[in-house]
């Protein structure tokens, strides 16, 4: 993985059903993404009408010509294999959660195991939706939890509906890219 | 129950595995599975039902796929995929009806393609129909 | 630690004094799992523990809805006190929190940091803060012992340097929906709280104290808090939420370096290249916050290596396309 050499790299969205992945990529590429969006038939788990199947591909050019691919994942474990395929040679993750789902830590620890197989140690950044809404889990709740378990990843409260807030995202991941080179290096 | 099997009365999806069980029939065709757009199995005719789930998904995933290139090259929507292998063949149809369903049928080498084709379409024409009602 | 090394034998012996710990309120299944994850952790932490009648206790565990009379008794004496709350209960203010269920490494983590208060109380802390008698630290300090008093203070007042009001009250902070607002975008410094006149009017807004103190810190003195030392190694144990507390590119920055590596304050200066000042307030304000813990200090990264790398010309170019200047 390295973007000096083929000048492209790739970002991976993930996060379970109606976090916002669609959402986030859709706010912040350069062209209308590739979506593969069906009717969602699984009320239960989510009143949502439509949900994302394949994947989704956004786009953002930098002005130094670099190309980053923004991939977003299906929600459901049931597309397991998709976060597989997608996660494999990604820079990093977004990880995105609705604080006001039930459960949603034992998401938060689903989505970590996956994809820190994936990427590049701690390349990992949570968002986390919703927080203003009742019954939302504060952001504090995740940050103890992955303290608990030994990972120090950033879990930002944002509204992915806002571009500002997807670029904050973004841009935490790629200092923590930054910061792991500079660890990297013999002292 | 799968969510999705409510998209189909309990007669019918006898009807469909039963349309399901004459494609299997056909010489080669070791199992089929018919699934929600959204990737939950609606009926299948598999020896092994987890095998079937995941079927149903990677299968719904292809489809979404499908149409999104039939989309990017500016045709119309998805209708078949076939994924072939050394020794057989996955071939992926869409299921025209009131809700969005597909049909993954998996054939060994022993199945021959012409009539592979003609009886899955044959079987997906039959789950349109019952579908429809 | 090398086993032919006989000072260093003699020295870990020294430090190696129990320290006596006590839990009470917590459920009885919570308290045996405490138990035995002590017994297990015992050999791997830097310092002993041992569980002891409250009256030897150096910590004292409690349920944070214990009896509030032992919990004021007990803070009175100036010992620690880790507060263990529920799964989904809200953090209380106070500096040591265990939330249910306890996990060994989170246990680990927060005997660590116990034992290293009470090693550097005495010693460390005192001296320094002799040697700044003057005011600057008087926002910082009295936010400080408020936080340690675990939520009993009643209504206190600051005021802001646009002349509006801050509030604590049962350790929650308050202030106007502007105010808040001009906190987060860093354009307020607060003042020393206390008692005031007036209650907190209801049209404030509510949030936490940690967010509060993370805004006094980083508007704060531009000095090493002194409760931090040159020497030692800061990093990250939980990042700050940038998203509610609002966060510029060079804050990010610096989260990112001490999250992946502990630093002491001059190199992460160099590492970061930003100014020992805005190093010094991102270290108050995060310690001050709950986020901070002291590791050894290994081999420090280089620094220059930043400036080279392709992933900060591509932080760089992202920068400029998203239109966020550092
Ligand atoms: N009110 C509110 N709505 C939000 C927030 N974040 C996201 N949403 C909404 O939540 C929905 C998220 O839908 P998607 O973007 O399709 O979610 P997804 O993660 O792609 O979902 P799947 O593809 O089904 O896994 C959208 O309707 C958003 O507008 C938030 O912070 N507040
Ligand atoms: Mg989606």
């Amino acid at each position: 993985m390295n973007p000096g050499v083929q000048g492209e790299f790739k970002i991976v969205f993930t996060g379970p059903m109606g976090a916002g992945k669609t959402t986030a990529i859709a706010a912040l590429s350069e062209v209308e993404p590739v979506r593969t969006e069906v009717e969602n038939t699984d009320r239960m788990s989510h009143d949502k009408e439509f949900t994302t199947v394949g994947l989704d591909m956004g786009r953002i050019t930098l002005p130094g010509g670099q190309v980053v691919r923004l991939y977003g994942t299906p929600g459901q474990a049931r597309f397991r294999f998709m976060w597989d395929i997608l996660g494999r040679g990604a820079a990093g993750a977004i990880i995105l959660l609705d604080a006001t789902q039930a459960g949603v830590l034992v998401q938060l620890d689903l989505f970590v195991d996956a994809f820190a197989a994936h990427v590049p140690r701690g390349a990992i950044v949570i968002g986390l939706g919703r927080t203003h809404q009742p019954g939302a889990l504060a952001s504090d709740a995740f940050a103890e939890r992955l303290e608990a378990r030994g990972f120090t990843l950033p879990v930002l409260s944002v509204d992915v509906r806002k571009r500002r807030d997807v670029m904050l995202l973004v841009e935490t991941l790629a200092c923590i890219l930054e910061a792991q080179t500079t660890e990297g290096l013999p002292s | 129950m799968t969510p999705a099997s409510r998209n189909i009365g309990r007669l019918s999806r006898e009807f469909a595995r039963r349309e399901l069980a004459t494609l299997v029939g056909t010489t080669g065709v070791r199992s089929a599975v018919l699934f929600s757009a959204d990737g939950f199995e609606i009926a299948s005719q598999a020896t092994d039902s987890a095998a079937a789930a995941r079927l149903a998904a990677i299968g719904s995933s292809l489809s979404a796929l499908g149409s999104a290139i039939a989309a990017e090259a500016g045709l119309r929507d998805f209708e078949r995929t076939m994924i072939e292998s050394s020794d057989g063949t996955v071939l992926i149809m869409r299921v025209h009806g009131t809700r969005a369903m597909s049909l993954a049928a998996v054939a060994d080498h022993g199945a021959v393609l012409g009539t592979l084709l003609w009886a899955t379409q044959r079987c997906c024409e039959a789950l349109g129909r019952i579908a429809g009602e | 630690m090398d086993m032919n090394d006989v000072n260093a034998h003699e020295r870990e012996a020294i430090q190696m004094q129990t320290l006596g710990i006590h839990d009470i309120g917590l459920p009885v299944d919570a308290s045996r799992a405490l138990h035995s994850m002590l017994q297990v952790l015992n050999g791997r932490l830097r310092t002993p523990w041992q569980t002891c009648h409250l009256d030897r206790a150096d910590v004292l565990i409690a349920h944070a809805a214990s009896d509030p009379a032992v919990l004021a008794s007990w803070s009175r004496g100036g010992k620690p006190l880790v507060l263990v709350i529920d799964e989904r209960a809200p953090r209380p203010t106070s500096p040591f929190v265990l939330r249910q269920p306890i996990r060994v490494m989170q246990l680990m983590t927060m005997l660590e940091s116990v034992a290293e208060q009470l090693a550097s109380r005495p010693s460390a802390v005192q001296p320094r803060r002799a040697r700044n008698p003057d005011s600057t630290w008087m926002p910082l300090e009295s936010l400080r012992q408020l936080m340690a008093r675990h939520g009993d203070a009643g209504p206190l007042v600051a005021t802001t340097s646009d002349g509006c009001g801050v509030w604590i009250d049962r350790g929650t902070a308050y202030a106007a929906v502007s105010t808040l607002q001009r906190l987060r975008l860093g354009e307020l410094r607060v003042g020393a709280f206390a008692t005031g006149p007036q209650p907190v009017p209801a049209s404030a807004v509510a949030f936490s104290t940690f967010d509060l103190a993370w805004f006094v810190a980083l508007k704060g003195p531009t000095e090493l808090a002194p409760w931090l030392e040159r020497g030692t190694a800061y990093r990250l144990r939980r990042w700050p939420d940038f998203g509610r507390l609002g966060g510029t590119s060079a804050l990010i920055e610096l989260a990112a370096l001490a999250s992946a590596h502990a630093w002491t304050p001059a190199r992460l200066a160099e590492a970061s290249c930003q100014p020992i000042e805005d190093v010094h307030r991102f270290l108050n304000a995060a310690s001050m916050a709950g986020l901070v813990v002291n590791a050894p200090v290994t081999a420090q990264p280089r620094a220059a290596a930043a400036a080279t790398s392709m992933w900060s010309r591509f932080v760089g170019d992202l920068r400029r396309h998203l239109g966020r200047v550092a």
